[in-house]
């Protein structure tokens, strides 16, 4: 297993504008220092309350906002790979026109696709080799994956990127252009990218929509005259579509009815088997997310609280914030109702967040020290194995000693 | 114990005329609802719930018209049908006898006026004499105590407000309504209303009221928002509240904080509480008793802690299953809700039930009592029944 | 037999649309020439020329119709027309539905037949027979002119006429094309450069969008008859038609208006979540504009162009009035009433030379404003089903 995904020290501040001359004021410090690791095939986890910042933390990190400061790494498909393709195509074409692939066509393609990555003796050699050899020997100078930093990509080449970074949203409502027809929505991604054409499109936009449950009657159709369900479904064929490496669920199945709930998750994590798909999904809904995810992170006001695995977090919360959060989810049995409200007040606002430990005033346990320092995020369980490492930042759980 | 009914609805038929068809939203709604007690009206969406309650104040508009049906409210002055009564004596009803709060809160509240304003409109509306009264026995307190000037105008506002109490339209008081000066004497009604604003909030849990009252609703944060509208419903001690989904758009803990306020306040003020939610976990965290909906039908009635042992209606089994729980496979409902313009015909549900008999698309169950105080409309209990008093 | 039909087999659907487009295309092309006399000088066997071309015209859209008919792939194209054409199948029942949007309806639709059948109702001919040169020069047979006051409506006159016996049935007819004109030329300026401008100010923001909105300002604070008035000099003096300088006129007073509009439902399109997705899908700004924020952001513009063309005709209505639009002798609305200037004053003694080209202006004013109306009740997409 590896990584796909790997953010360090992430912060998206929104600054508020006020006075005469509109300058910034204040900072909404939205995310503030994230830092973790998405390998790939799995299901992350991310829960918090409004105004964690666990939608930002998505949208961050699929660069539709601009971070303010750290890092995202993607280890993505090379994309120069597509270029081998192509090139394999031209040869193939110059080929079977008859006229001989003469050598200077074929330095013309090398100095394309490969001379960056070969030195000019091995260009030199490699005139008038079999296509096949060619190929190949490029194929194996390039590697399949590169990382690349999210944050320093010029636009063009992030793009590019995009197509293995999709995104479901929230509300299937707002996020299908309400003038489109289905057909179209679907096929955007494809469109946009310029990754296929005529025929093509059609096909991949029914291969998409058959993944999802929907057929070839729905492509001529407005969005309103589907259910939520429905619409969220379209969503995820969009996304789909050009077989992307992640998908960042935001909140989806929380505008959609608990019956129609069992099915949309059961068709992510289908979708996750069969297109070996990673997931980021973030949620205030806990339960939901405990059933899909294999590791989950609990956010609050903007940083990671607590990170472990699903069941191991689950079963016992160690950040009191969490094990607060925990507490207050309505259980479907009313013989464990609960006396009183696990927690009292309300989430301050990020502009303006507390010192030190950010949750200390409303925290059970908060110690002197939680007041002045911010208490780092370490593993519990002493760091032996990163990936199945229960990370807490609290001194009361790091440091009882104060 | 069987406690006495507050509310009943009866055989409710409602549609909705639109441009697609006629949505026969309910198909014959009847629900008892008793004092005292808190009952969660469930179901998934377009089930009809918003519009049972809707219903229950006379409150639903056009394209929707009401077919049928009967909701009779017994209140101290008798027994009222809702449904048809004249519109001066329903607005007495609204707001003064049921009470009702909806999903968003800040949509409830009128962004260009404080929260004190706001209340103190609903207090203005419904118990301005009871104010007033207050205002003058406060006054006649101040005139007893204060000498000279103070005394000489304390005086005055007192008789004005005793003549607003005998006369509201006299001359003098039309007058003295609009002239700067002379006007003082609305702001002892505005004092008193105002002390009875903030422990309305107090008693709502709403830190530092003093400093809420003046605040505008965009300032408060959704959990607060929400105790205010309660606070609104409440000025007048109302013997029902009707709650439409308040807690769904609320984070986890707000929403917590607030179903035990909410129990809370049903023990102090003795109200009864309609709350209408899709969610099984907060209906068992927070009511006594318990009715699903499902496609305009009421399918099964019972108290909470029979019915989340026991479901007897197949939906209603259904629906508990489909609860995520971790390491379960999950099981989802087959189907989708069904159109309500050309509803299945015999049960509603009949289409997506695993337990479907020869007889469900042609006859509707009733509601039957199928153990004490545990009802169910469904053909699996009906024909029990049957069994049973061929038995006897 | 076999070959003919694979013949038939090859027209696909698109080849069918081609034909009824270019056929439209022609149509409309000999039409204007025909509505506006080109080509006189060819002879008097000129219009039939243009009718014999238009006739042509509209059997290439007929052919055009018969072969999308047996189109083999027509079935894909009426799938793909099914949900548009349902959509407007709504609009019209919604239109059958409100009296005043049926009036607002109606009253348009006359007008476009009266500006379309104009060369039959009021052929652009001389008395004698020969073909105007400029059909918008209302003719009177030149020994008549200095017949100064106005007669009252005959057999011959249908409307009556003016001073220098101008024909006012002939000119009101024409002055329904010469409205349109100079409507749809406004229009569509205004709209392309506040489209384009306010796209660009809405979308990107910034400093890009302070200087459009400044220069806008800019334009805005000046009175708008006043400018329009002097440009119209202005360029007089360097030869250009008074009715072109009014145009320009009147464009460049009214664009910066439909700029803000535009750019503020741009903004609001703009955070719609929709938007998102297609950056995320990776679609380029243009895309993003072009495919999803102008769709959705023109509903309202299209509702404020609309009540507008009644305004703008009306506006130089005035300025003919003022002797600042069209020529004397034009056939424009305001220009006639300008020629019944002096007998105004007669109260309704010679009612005929103001009355007749009021009520056209009046009228056209009015439907276009219910029509408007009528756009801004229906046409909203979200909410009306509700």
């Amino acid at each position: 297993m590896d990584t796909l995904i790997e953010v360090e020290n992430l912060k998206k501040y929104f600054p508020i504008l006020g006075g005469v001359l509109r300058k910034k004021i204040a900072e909404v410090k939205a995310v503030d220092g994230v830092s973790f690791k998405i390998e790939r095939g799995e299901t992350f986890g991310v829960v918090g309350e409004s105004g964690c910042g666990k939608t930002t933390l998505g949208k961050t990190i699929l660069r539709l906002l601009k971070p303010n400061g750290g890092k995202i790494f993607f280890n993505a498909p090379n994309d120069e790979l597509l270029e081998i393709t192509k090139a394999e195509e031209d040869i193939k074409s110059l080929n079977q026109k008859r006229s001989a692939a003469s050598p200077a066509r074929v330095t013309r393609l090398l100095k394309r696709y490969g001379m960056k990555y070969l030195s000019k003796e091995e260009a030199d050699k490699l005139k008038g080799v079999p296509d096949a050899q060619l190929t190949t020997y490029l194929r194996e100078k390039i590697p399949d994956y590169k990382k690349y930093d999210l944050t320093r990509l010029p636009s063009a080449r992030l793009r590019r990127i995009r197509r293995h970074l999709q995104i479901v949203y929230q509300d299937p409502t707002t996020s299908l252009d309400p003038r489109m027809l289905i057909r179209n929505i679907v096929a955007e991604p494809l469109i946009a990218q310029g990754l296929a054409g005529g025929r093509k499109v059609h096909e991949m936009t029914l291969e998409a929509l058959q993944q999802v449950g929907l057929s070839e009657k729905h492509l001529f159709r407005y969005p309103h005259e589907f259910s939520g369900g429905q619409r969220q479904r379209i969503a995820v064929a969009r996304a789909i579509i050009t077989h992307p490496k992640f998908i960042m669920l935001d909140e989806p199945t929380s505008a959609v009815d608990v019956s129609v709930r069992a099915q949309l998750l059961d068709l992510f994590q289908t979708l996750q088997r069969n297109l070996d798909l990673t997931y980021m999904f973030v949620s205030h809904d806990l339960s939901v997310v405990e059933v899909v995810s294999r590791r989950v992170a609990v956010m609050y006001l903007g940083k990671i609280v607590e990170l472990s695995q699903t069941e191991e977090l689950y079963k016992e919360p160690l950040h009191p914030y969490a094990h607060a959060l925990f507490a207050s989810i309505p259980i479907p049995d009313p013989t464990r109702r609960r006396e009183r409200p696990p927690i009292s007040g309300e989430v301050p606002s990020p502009v303006n967040p507390p010192s030190g430990c950010r949750f200390h005033p409303r925290c059970p346990l908060a110690m002197e020290i939680c007041r002045r320092e911010e208490p780092p995020l370490l593993d519990v369980k002493g760091g032996r194995d990163p990936r199945s490492g229960h990370f807490v930042a609290c001194f009361a759980v790091n440091r009882p000693s104060g | 114990m069987k406690q006495e009914n507050l509310v009943e609805i009866r055989d409710l038929y409602l549609n909705f005329y639109t441009y697609d068809g006629v949505v026969q939203a309910l198909d014959g709604i009847s629900l008892d609802i008793k004092r005292g007690e808190i009952i969660g009206l469930v179901g998934e969406t377009g089930c009809g719930k918003s519009v049972t309650s809707l219903s229950t104040l006379a409150m639903v508009i056009s394209p929707g018209n009401i077919e049928g049906g009967r909701v009779e409210l017994n209140s101290e002055k008798g027994k009222v049908d809702i449904l048809n009564i004249k519109q001066s004596e329903l607005l007495k009803i609204r707001g003064r006898e049921i009470s009702m709060i909806f999903q968003e809160p800040r949509a409830a509240l009128n962004p260009v006026y404080t929260v004190g304003d706001q209340i103190a409109e609903v207090f203005y509306h419904h118990r301005m004499e009871e104010l007033i009264k207050a205002a003058i026995s406060e006054l006649e307190n101040e005139v007893k105590r204060t000498k000279g000037y103070k005394q000489s105008v304390a005086r005055r506002h007192l008789a004005l407000l005793n003549q607003v109490l005998k006369n509201p339209r006299s001359l003098k008081l039309r007058f003295s309504s609009k002239l700067p000066i002379l006007r003082g004497y609305r702001n002892r009604v505005k004092r008193v209303t105002r002390r009875e604003t903030v422990e309305l909030l107090r008693l709502l849990r709403i830190p530092d009221p003093e400093r809420v009252v003046d605040m505008y609703p965009h300032e408060l944060s959704g959990g607060m928002a929400q105790r205010v509208v309660i606070a609104m419903a409440l000025t007048c001690n109302p013997t029902m509240l009707i709650a439409d989904e308040p807690t769904t758009s609320l984070d986890v803990t707000v929403q917590m904080q607030i179903l035990h306020l909410i129990r809370e306040l049903k023990n102090k003020l003795g109200s009864s509480i309609l709350y209408v939610t899709h969610d099984l976990g907060v209906v068992a965290e927070t009511c006594e008793r318990v009715a699903v909906m499902y496609a305009g039908n009421i399918v099964e009635v019972a108290e909470v802690m029979p019915f989340f042992k026991k479901p007897m209606h197949p939906y209603a089994q259904a629906l508990l299953q489909s609860i995520p729980r971790p390491g379960q496979k999950f099981v989802s409902i087959p189907g989708t809700v069904p159109s309500l313009i050309s509803p299945p015909t015999g049960c509603r549900f009949h289409d997506r039930c695993r337990y479907a008999l020869e007889m469900c698309p042609q006859v509707k169950p009733p509601l039957i009592e199928a153990e004490e105080g545990h009802f169910v409309a469904c053909h699996l209990y009906t024909l029990k029944e049957q069994y049973k008093s061929l038995e006897s | 037999m076999n070959v003919q039909k694979n013949k038939h087999a090859r027209l696909g659907y698109r080849t069918a649309l081609g034909e009824i487009a270019v056929g439209i295309v022609w149509a409309v092309a000999w039409w204007i020439t025909w509505i506006f006399g080109l080509f006189p000088s060819l002879g008097d066997w000129v219009p039939y020329v243009q009718i014999g071309a238009i006739v042509a015209g509209v059997a290439l859209i007929g052919k055009g119709l018969f072969d999308l008919r047996r189109a083999p792939d027509y079935a894909d194209l009426k799938k793909g027309i099914q949900p548009t054409l349902k959509e407007f199948r709504f609009t019209l029942k919604k239109i059958r539905g409100s009296p005043l949007s049926l009036m607002g309806v109606s009253l348009v639709s006359f007008f476009v037949a009266i500006a379309i059948l104009a060369p039959v109702l009021a052929p652009p001919f001389t008395p004698e027979g020969y073909p105007l040169q400029d059909p918008f020069l209302i003719y009177s047979n030149p020994q008549e002119t200095y017949v100064t006051t106005p007669q009252p409506p005959s057999a011959q006159y249908p409307f009556g006429t003016t001073t220098g016996k101008i024909n006012l049935y002939y000119g009101c007819i024409w002055g329904t094309i010469y409205a349109f004109r100079l409507g749809l030329i406004v229009i569509v300026s205004v709209l392309v450069i506040g489209v384009v401008l306010g796209l660009i100010a809405g979308y990107y923001g910034g400093l890009i969008d302070e200087v459009i909105m400044r220069f806008t300002d800019i334009i805005l604070a000046f009175p708008g008859l006043i400018l329009t008035m002097a440009l119209i000099v202005a360029l007089a003096r360097r030869n250009w038609s008074r009715i072109d300088a009014a145009i320009l006129g009147i464009v460049l007073v009214g664009w910066p208006g439909y700029t803000r509009l535009i750019r503020g439902e741009v903004l609001r399109v703009k955070t719609e979540d929709y938007v998102e997705a297609s950056k995320a899908s990776g679609s380029s700004d243009l895309r993003i504009m072009l495919r999803h924020v102008l769709p959705n952001a023109i509903y309202p513009i299209i509702i404020v162009a609309s009540l507008d063309f009644g305004s703008i005709v009306l506006f130089a209505a005035a300025l003919s009035f003022l002797g600042l639009g069209a020529p004397p002798r034009y056939a424009d609305w305001g220009q006639l009433i300008n020629q019944a200037g002096p007998w105004i004053s007669y109260g309704l003694q010679y009612w005929w030379t103001f009355i007749f080209p009021g009520i056209f202006i009046t009228l056209f004013c009015l439907g276009w404003n219910l029509l408007g109306d009528a756009f801004r009740d229906i046409l909203d997409p979200l909410y009306r089903r509700k």
